[in-house]
């Protein structure tokens, strides 16, 4: 087995030509079908994107519009609180989800579902709920205290905080479930160790857990802000970027400026969205590297 | 049997104050969506939190294709599933050749 192996490896070093070995001209076919996808599917339709968006007096009107900069602050706003606060929730009930307990293991069966569920239909039923006149929380707060409760969706600050709160309750389950792999691979030999030098609870998480955690953690962090720069799902399927396209984010933007007929200006307002990503793109890579 | 102690009945307490509100957190939208399969059309909005009179029909119109825009139901079903499985056995075959391809480049430049 090893002499035949060997004795390929040989062949295939010996030169079909000038400059090729018959290993690499394998690579080159067997490379072929992903360039060709890749071509397509990316390169063609990237390049394609930045040609419609290619006249500056796009961006001198996009940035004119007032709902533009008010997405931008959104965006910011989506991913500095939402994200941060999802991944710290994450964190806390990574440490939750690990106790050995039969009833957590059932729990936890439950806890991925907001994830693994199609989003158009769940996030149409929070819709539902949150209606002022119908949904079922203003029902039973006007049951409780015989008052209207708030008009959740028109308020600009409130129905972008709901749009926060959807985003954390349908991907909150896939980022716990990374973090309880990170703390499953922590050895417990680590804890013992802290029990044995009489470490407190939060001496354990500060020493042991933290320290072993905190690279994934932060490349946990962005990556979620890059995924949710393109979140369109929870935004768009709430709020339809109402109330007066107050709650638009840019990953919503891009419709509303087709939707107006103004296909370079929905092209640039993902162009825009760059300074944003490959920032954070770039620091990935650094770490993904290291 | 073994009485548990208070101090493990305080822990599981704690650990109980944390589970169950995940379990409504991550169970409301959902059990919300069932209601509404489970609800008459006309009470479908109604906002209560059990319908008056819980019904099947919703599904029998949908497995017997009798909406207009369920016509193709099945053939909506069987879609879904073939995309599912074909993406699912692809992208492993694709994978896995591309990990052992890797494993051969790892290994040659150890040498």
């Amino acid at each position: 087995m090893a002499t035949i192996a060997l004795n390929q490896t040989e062949a295939g070093r010996t030169p079909i030509s000038a400059w090729m070995t018959p290993w690499q001209a394998w690579g080159l076919i067997l490379i072929v079908p992903y360039l060709l996808v890749f071509i397509f599917f990316v390169v063609y339709p990237i390049g394609y994107g930045f040609w419609v968006a290619r006249r500056p007096e796009t961006y001198a009107h996009l940035f004119e519009d007032p709902i533009f900069a008010r997405s931008v602050v959104n965006t910011l706003v989506f991913l500095i609180v939402a994200i941060n606060l999802k991944m710290m929730v994450a964190l806390l009930l990574s440490g939750f989800f690990i106790q050995a307990r039969t009833w957590i293991k059932w729990l936890s069966v439950l806890f991925i579902l907001p994830w693994a569920v199609p989003s158009i239909p769940t996030i149409m039923s929070l819709r539902f709920m949150l209606n002022p006149e119908w949904g079922v929380i203003n029902q039973v707060i006007f049951k409780l205290t015989a008052e209207d409760g708030p008009n959740w969706l028109n308020d600009p600050s409130v129905a972008l905080g709901m749009a926060m709160l959807v985003h954390i309750w349908k991907s909150l389950p896939f980022w716990t479930l990374i973090l309880i792999a990170a703390r499953l691979a922590i050895p417990d030999d680590l804890y013992e160790a802290a029990s044995v030098d009489g470490a407190s609870r939060f001496q354990k998480f500060r020493f042991v857990t933290w320290p072993s955690m905190q690279t994934l953690f932060v490349t946990c962090t962005i990556l979620s802000m890059i995924w949710t720069l393109g979140d369109f799902n929870s935004v768009y399927l709430l709020t339809g970027g109402g109330p007066g396209d107050l709650t638009h984010v840019l990953a919503t933007l891009g419709i509303r400026y087709l939707r107006l007929d103004q296909v370079d200006l929905s092209i640039g307002a993902i162009v825009v969205a760059m300074p944003l990503v490959l920032p954070l793109v770039y620091f990935m890579m650094k770490r993904l590297s290291r | 049997m073994r009485l548990p102690s208070a101090r493990e009945i305080g822990t599981e307490a704690r650990l109980l104050l944390i589970g169950i509100p995940v379990l409504i957190w991550t169970l409301l939208p959902i059990y919300h969506l069932f209601l509404f399969a489970i609800s008459p059309k006309e009470s479908a909005f109604s906002g209560k939190l059990w319908p008056d009179h819980p019904t099947l029909h919703n599904f029998g119109v949908v497995f017997r294709q009798e909406h207009y825009y369920l016509h193709h139901f099945w053939q909506q079903f069987w879609n879904s599933l073939v995309i599912a499985v074909a993406t699912g056995v692809i992208t492993l075959l694709i994978a896995t050749a591309m990990t052992s391809e890797f494993h051969i480049c790892s290994q040659k430049k150890l040498r």
